[in-house]
């Protein structure tokens, strides 16, 4: 049994009639040791996806479906159980430490807090595991920086700190959310680095949620790209660029800028992001995919075609049973390249 | 800290000069003065019966008060009186130093504003954890309910309704006069009641603007609960900001105690302050005056101190206002 299975996971927001539909209907499996990148644009359902099994939304959530976190049915737990998962079981990481850390405490009382809350130290040894984990993560002088404030830190060193209290109490799973987003970029690969050597020290799972593809590919195994709420391909990291099916992951990686062609006008998908006012009627990329057919008015399962690759796609999925491999040339050529 | 200790010393240097030169037009500008007015009108009012009307007594007596020297005059030595604490007397008591009178009056008014401030936060503290706690529930609606028509009703209406209340109703508390501790119940709540309106609300908003915020979803994902996000974490920074709420609230109840003394015959600085204005009583006025605003200011000084102390970004930075 997978450390997290999710299954036809829905979440809404009722805000004074306004709904927003945010996730509709999503599968996501994290093996134990496995490092799963979620990645999408803002508004895609990512952040709100993996918020939702430390059970972290907002009152105004509703969610339907089925969250397992470690043999425990998220969405029907209780407070009390949920309490004893978060930071002990599951550490999260946010993208914005110095907001996600009291400005009035030290960082040294935050960073003890999983350990204390969980009992699982009295005060003395809370304190020495958390200078140790300064240390580990890369605090120079840990005793000096126990007592100092939020704000005296720089934002990589916060955001250490916060790597540092997510996995204080060895979770299972640790779930990093954007975490490199609001960091200058040597900064970001520094923490990145940090990340993925403390997951294999570790052993733990990792959710690594970020906008950045080329991010995920760094530090993942399996990458879902999330796309209107739903997830349009879960494929090997490895196979991101070979192996992609996606006309929208397809639109996205030729959108990057590339050192081996000529300098001339980025590619770019057209179109706006999918509305979340309206649920979801149809595969959410219709408007902006240039290659939408009349099946693409029903919403498309994500299908298997490959090993541990799978695509939601109507254009995909159709190619799978047509035998003629001249017929996908047309309308696709571009999308997939040499892969198929 | 040492630099705003000093710049903010100054200010109130400056401020005090201020208004010690407002009270003086306005209090010059008003019409009549003590003279005219106990004498003018009938021989047989309150004043005259200590100042014969020969023109060479009051001849004496302006020149005893400076009423004929130039205004910068008589306005410094205002000034100089109250720094130096030697006031003299004033008009209306002629026999008894400013000094003293301030002295025998003066602590009932600060015990009276100091108290209801306590009382106010210590109630308005709990109101607000529990309108935050449960908000949108009834019990957040009753308790903002009860705090608008708290904030709404002036301290002097609701010292009337007290008095119906607990003194012509229920006989439970004294109303008039000052002779032991149950005579500040009814003058305590009067004050505190619209306090406790303004602060409860004050700080139940904030209190849930901190709940919402990101550290407080960082607390529970270390597997914090709600008491141990709201005690020690957002009370406290909700209280942060509430403390520089309390010296604006000291100064409006400091003003508030001068109809609460009047309605419930307290023997208070309040009372001797309005006399002072309705009499002409210069120097009264003066000294009166400056004294509620050297209180005022030094509250607001003394609050702006203990929140740099307790907020470690004022503390440690050192930056203050």
């Amino acid at each position: 049994m997978d450390l997290v299975e999710i299954e036809g996971l829905r979440i809404r927001f009722d805000a004074d009639g306004q709904v927003v539909y945010a996730v509709n209907g999503i599968d996501l499996t994290v093996a134990e040791g496995q490092v799963v990148g979620v990645v999408g644009e803002s508004g895609s359902g990512k952040s709100v996806t993996v918020t939702s099994i430390p059970r972290l939304l907002p009152k105004t959530a509703r969610c339907e479906g089925r969250v397992r976190f470690d043999g425990i049915d998220v969405l029907n737990a209780s407070a009390a159980q949920m309490r004893a998962i978060r930071g002990r079981s599951v550490g999260m990481i946010f993208q914005n430490p110095l907001a996600y850390l009291n400005p009035t405490r030290t960082i040294g009382s935050q960073l003890m807090e999983p350990l204390l809350f969980h009992h699982l130290a009295g005060y003395q040894e809370a304190r020495r595991r958390g200078l140790e984990m300064l240390e580990r993560v890369g605090i120079q002088n840990p005793a000096a920086r126990f007592d100092n404030y939020p704000f005296e830190f720089s934002g990589g060193m916060l955001q250490r700190v916060l790597i540092a209290t997510a996995l204080i109490a060895a979770p299972k799973l640790v779930i990093a959310d954007e975490p490199t987003t609001s960091l200058d970029v040597t900064v970001q690969a520094q923490i990145l680095r940090l990340l993925k050597t403390m997951q294999r020290d570790l052993k733990m799972s990792m959710i690594f949620v970020t906008h950045d593809l080329a991010v995920a590919a760094q530090v993942s195994d399996t990458i879902y790209v999330m796309y209107g709420g739903t997830v349009v391909e879960q494929l090997n990291a490895a196979d991101l660029i070979r192996a992609h099916r996606h006309p929208y992951l397809a639109g996205l990686l030729d959108s990057l800028p590339r050192l081996d062609r000529p300098v001339g006008r980025l590619p770019f998908i057209p179109g706006l992001p999918v509305d979340t006012r309206q649920p979801l009627a149809g595969c959410p990329f219709f408007d902006r995919c240039g290659v939408h057919t009349d099946d693409c008015h029903t919403l498309p399962a994500l299908t298997t075609v490959g090993p541990s690759h799978r695509v939601a796609c109507w254009r995909v999925a159709g190619e799978l049973v047509v035998t003629d491999p001249t017929a996908k040339a047309g309308g696709l050529s571009g999308c997939i390249p040499e892969s198929l | 800290m040492v630099r705003f200790v000093v710049r903010r010393l100054f200010f109130m240097a400056l401020t005090f000069l201020v208004i010690s030169l407002v009270t003086f037009f306005l209090m010059k500008a008003a019409p009549g003065s003590f003279l005219a007015m106990n004498v003018g009108v009938n021989g047989a009012s309150f004043g005259a019966d200590q100042y014969q009307v020969s023109p060479q007594v009051m001849q004496a007596i302006i020149r005893h008060y400076h009423l004929n020297q130039p205004w910068y005059f008589q306005w410094w030595g205002f000034v100089q009186g109250f720094i130096t604490l030697h006031m003299g007397t004033s008009f209306e008591y002629p026999t008894t130093p400013t000094m003293t009178l301030i002295r025998q009056t003066f602590p009932v008014s600060l015990s009276l504003g100091l108290i209801s401030v306590a009382v106010g936060l210590s109630v308005a503290i709990p109101f607000g954890i529990i309108a935050a706690v449960r908000t949108d529930t009834w019990v957040d609606s009753a308790a903002m309910l009860a705090a608008m028509t708290g904030t709404a009703i002036p301290s002097y209406v609701i010292a009337v309704f007290l008095i119906l209340l607990f003194g012509v109703w229920f006989h439970i508390f004294p109303i008039l006069g000052y002779q032991g501790p149950q005579y500040y119940v009814l003058p305590v709540l009067s004050l505190s009641i619209p306090m406790i309106g303004a602060s409860s609300r004050y700080l139940r908003n904030s209190l849930i603007e901190n709940l919402h915020s990101e550290y407080v979803i960082a607390i529970y994902a270390r597997g914090g609960s709600l008491r141990q996000a709201i005690f020690g974490n957002a009370l406290r920074n909700s209280l942060l900001p509430l403390i520089t709420t309390v010296g604006p609230q000291l100064a409006a109840l400091m003003m508030g105690t001068v109809f609460i003394e009047e309605m419930f015959g307290l023997p208070g600085m309040g009372h001797i302050f309005v006399n002072a204005a309705g009499r002409r009583d210069y120097p009264l006025i003066m000294d009166s005056a400056l004294l509620y605003a050297v209180v005022i200011m030094l509250m607001n000084f003394l609050v702006d101190i203990v929140y740099g102390v307790l907020d470690p970004r004022i503390r440690k930075s050192g930056r203050m206002g």
